[in-house]
C-alpha cells in the first residue's frame, strides 16, 4: 500500500462495463515528507475521499473483484482515509 | 523480500473492514550500494505482523504473497512486514543498518 493525496474527480461515460457506477478519482503518490511522486494515478473509491484528503491506496484488487467480477481491469482501490502519520523525528 | 527502515506510523480510522485491528507502518525500502545500505524508490504503507516499531530495520513482502500471513488473510493487503533485521553482511562486512 501507499499515501496518496486526492486532486480530483474522473467522468468516464464510455468505459468497461465493470467500471459502472464505481467513484473514480485522480490523486497522486506521495512520498515521506509529503511530495508528489510518479505519474498520476486512477484510484476506485467506496469511501467518498474528497480533494486535499490523503488516502491509503492498494494494489490488491480482490474487494473489487469480489463486488464486480473477475474481469475488471482496475488495480487501485482507496483502503482507507488517513488521518495521521507519525513519523520518526529527523536527525 | 526487501530490507527496508521503519518511519512512521500511519493511522486511518475509516477503511476497510478487513483492516481492523491491523498495525500500519510507514516504511522507507533501502538496497545495498558499494556495502552501504541506501535508500531506495517510494515510501510504503506496511501491514505488521512481527511487532516492529519505528527506527528498526525490517524484511518486508510485497504483492499477493503479503496476504499469506496468518494475520492478512483475507484482507486487501499488499506489502506486509515479514521481519525484524538483526544484522546485514555483504562479502564479508557487516553493513551498517539503516
Amino acid at each position: 500500500m501507499f499515501l496518496a493525496r486526492i486532486d480530483g474527480t474522473v467522468t468516464s461515460t464510455v468505459k468497461h462495463q465493470t467500471l459502472a457506477g464505481l467513484r473514480l478519482l485522480i490523486g497522486q503518490r506521495l512520498e515521506a515528507d509529503g511530495s508528489p511522486t510518479g505519474d498520476p494515478l486512477i484510484l476506485v473509491d467506496t469511501f467518498g475521499a474528497r480533494q486535499g484528503a490523503t488516502v491509503l491506496v492498494t494494489t490488491e484488487n480482490e474487494p473489487l473483484r469480489n463486488r464486480v467480477g473477475n474481469t475488471t481491469p482496475a488495480r487501485l482501490l482507496v483502503a482507507g482515509l488517513v488521518d495521521e502519520v507519525f513519523q520518526e523525528a529527523k536527525a | 523480500m526487501f530490507l527496508a527502515k521503519v518511519i512512521g506510523n500511519v493511522v486511518a480510522t475509516q477503511k476497510s473492514p478487513e483492516f481492523q485491528g491491523m498495525k500500519l507502518l510507514f516504511i522507507q525500502p533501502y538496497i545495498n550500494k558499494d556495502k552501504t545500505l541506501v535508500q531506495s524508490g517510494s515510501s510504503i504503507v506496511a501491514v505488521d505482523s512481527v511487532g516492529a516499531g519505528v527506527g528498526e530495520c525490517v524484511l518486508f513482502t510485497q504483492g499477493s504473497s503479503a496476504r499469506l500471513t496468518h494475520n492478512t488473510k483475507g484482507a486487501p493487503v499488499d506489502a506486509v512486514i515479514v521481519g525484524i533485521v538483526d544484522s546485514v553482511e555483504v562479502e564479508g562486512t557487516i553493513v551498517e543498518k539503516p
